[in-house]
């Protein structure tokens, strides 16, 4: 449990990815205790990338609204939006670097720690909840040898959280495992899901 | 209607005839079922004509107040020369509601023809759709439906040929619940935390990159364009006879203990208990109903009782003391706890508040602990108390209403279910689960 770099909410509600799992079970991925990658920083908003931001800044009146987005796609290319990369996003679109981590600890969605290869968010509001989430989330826990939510399996595949409400309250429970959306899961169900994401 | 897409015959599908038809989709098969030619005639009229014919229609915002969309729209002041902006709220994520989302995946052009529509009604050049980050499928459909209509030429800087620029973009939230209060959204999508603002100055006054501001909900801005080639009467006989205040068509998402969950669309002043029993085929074999939160999370809690004597609209609800809400309709049968289940919902709003207000942020944290240490069986009578008073504070007191949403199902579960949590304190009990009757 960790309430460190939310930012919001409060201790004890809501469990989300946390920086210890791959690197003190000396998962797959390779960072140092604080969360700053020992390899030197290669920038994200070159080539490509860079002229997809070009041309999402025409949509907005300001080069701040931009900043979701381009958290996004720091995301996409990289797993996780490290220091580094929010100190780049910070220049790319004239921000300081204290601003956009402001604006990434409100939101749960951008991970502030690398997580698993898989990253396994269970509904559990209260729709989901009468309709037995717990056990879901038991199953994913349990399969995964994640053990625990927020923490990283082993193996550096799977990390494994609950999250509040979906949208999908009519196909509990649904799951997202990285960006693919999945409805009506059982604890039945549930190695059926994990066998396509190995 | 339920999974799959079959809609029950007492339903009267306006905004779902078309769930669950990839054609649909298409722009294509949009055109082919009639689509985009209420904006092809919206572009012709005068922005005022349009603002009337929704006025007259009586539509109300579907997101949660039911605002009248036309008097809100009339609140943008044309031709003041500073731009205009027009938000779709398709942040869709109070508990229990899940209607937004089958509108963007089955009838993504629907969303971008009443954007449209609706920015030419306001004066605004510019409409954003912001959903949220969860719904990977919704914005994939929907990106993939702006593209089509930007090529087509439909939307854009001369939509369908009018010379009128109608731009429509979509914009991807990162996971805040907060961020579907709408002042909230309006930070988000400048690139802000979405904390709320306070009002006044209202939207409409200085709103989105503080120019005027026009935000409505994703099933609002779908019913305009039926609306617009249907005539605003047409939509208005759609209500009962003795409340002319409610009109039109109701998507209600069913979840919870029910036979049949799902999106069911009914006129509104439809029968609750009919609602329940016929179209989403009751409880679950061998349980009963005992509570029902009719209109999303946020909501006061309901006995059964007081559910099948409700009519289907926003004043309907209101006279059995609970709202319509965004009609996300949470059902819970008798082998659910009560205080379990409010102290869940507790929880969300705690870890959802944007911690801004005082009251909130400590509240809906106190209120949990508070809600969990009795489920667990260390409550004590003076708990009630405290719990009281904690929602007193936390209502109509913040800049935004997450505190009070947070108030209604805890006040409303203290009181309607009130022995459930005392025999949680007097006797230590767990709840113990009926059998099923046979």
């Amino acid at each position: 449990m960790t309430d460190e770099g939310t930012g919001r909410g409060v201790r004890g509600t809501g469990v989300r990815s946390v920086s210890h799992g791959p690197s003190a079970t000396g998962g797959a991925i390779s960072t140092a205790p604080n969360g700053h990658s020992s390899e030197p920083y290669v920038p994200v908003f070159t080539g490509e990338t860079k002229a997809k931001l070009d041309a999402l800044l025409v949509r907005y009146p300001t080069k701040m609204a931009a900043l979701l987005p381009a958290l996004w796609m720091v995301q996409e290319a990289r797993g996780w939006v490290s220091p580094e990369a929010m100190a780049e996003v910070a220049q790319v679109l004239g921000l300081t670097a204290a601003y956009v981590k402001g604006v990434v600890t409100f939101y749960t969605m951008y991970h502030q720690h690398p997580v698993g290869k898989h990253f396994i968010q269970v509904c559990t509001t209260t729709p989901c909840h009468v309709c037995g989430a717990e056990d879901v989330v038991k199953a994913f826990l349990q399969q995964t040898g994640c053990g625990e939510l927020g923490v990283t399996s082993a193996d550096g595949k799977y990390t494994v959280i609950e999250v509040e409400c979906l949208g999908a309250c009519g196909f509990a429970t649904p799951v997202m495992v990285n960006s693919d959306f999945i409805e009506s899961v059982t604890p039945a169900n549930v190695s059926d899901v994990l066998k396509k994401y190995v | 209607m339920g999974f799959p897409f079959k809609p029950h015959p007492r339903e009267n599908t306006v905004l779902s005839k078309h769930f669950g038809q990839a054609e649909a989709r298409t722009l294509d098969g949009w055109k082919a079922r009639g689509g985009y030619r209420a904006l092809e005639q919206a572009l012709g009229m005068d922005p005022l004509a349009i603002q009337g014919v929704v006025k007259e229609s009586g539509l109300r915002g579907r997101g949660g107040a039911g605002f009248p969309t036309g008097l809100k729209w009339s609140f943008m002041k044309l031709g003041d020369g500073k731009p205009h902006y027009l938000c779709c709220n398709a942040d869709e994520s109070e508990p229990g509601t899940f209607k937004d989302r089958e509108i963007m995946r089955w009838t993504p052009h629907a969303l971008i023809e009443g954007c449209a529509i609706a920015a030419h009604a306001i004066g605004a050049e510019t409409a954003y759709i912001y959903i949220r980050g969860e719904f990977t499928e919704p914005l994939a459909v929907m990106e993939q439906a702006c593209a089509e209509a930007l090529r087509a030429g439909i939307i854009g800087k001369n939509a369908m040929g009018s010379g009128k620029r109608v731009d429509v973009w979509v914009h991807k939230g990162a996971g805040a619940y907060i961020c579907g209060e709408e002042t909230a959204l309006m930070n988000s999508l400048e690139g802000k935390r979405g904390n709320p603002r306070i009002k006044p100055p209202f939207p409409a006054a200085a709103g989105l990159f503080g120019m005027p501001t026009t935000i409505n909900n994703v099933e609002t801005l779908a019913a305009v364009p039926p609306i617009l080639v249907n005539g605003g009467e047409w939509y208005k006989k759609m209500s009962r006879p003795d409340n002319p205040k409610s009109t039109g068509t109701k998507l209600w998402s069913v979840c919870g203990n029910v036979a049949r969950p799902g999106n069911y669309e009914v006129e509104m002043g439809f029968p609750f208990k009919d609602f329940l029993y016929d179209l989403c085929g009751g409880p679950p074999p061998g349980r009963k109903f005992k509570a029902v939160i009719p209109g999303g999370s946020s909501v006061p809690i309901i006995t059964i009782e007081e559910a099948e004597a409700a009519l289907m609209d926003y004043e309907g609800m209101v006279a059995v003391g609970t709202m319509l809400g965004s009609a996300g309709c949470i059902v819970m049968d008798d082998a659910q706890s009560i205080p379990r289940q409010v102290a869940r919902l507790a929880r969300f709003y705690a870890h959802e508040s944007c911690a801004q207000c005082t009251q909130c942020r400590e509240g809906t944290a106190w209120t949990t602990k508070i809600l969990e240490r009795m489920v667990a069986g260390d409550g004590t009578t003076e708990d009630f108390d405290t719990l009281m008073s904690l929602a007193d504070d936390m209502t109509g007191k913040t800049i935004c209403v997450l505190s009070d949403s947070c108030a209604a199902p805890v006040v409303s579960g203290l009181q309607k279910f009130r022995g459930e949590f005392e025999a949680l304190i007097t006797k230590k009990s767990v709840h113990t689960v009926p059998a099923i009757v046979a």
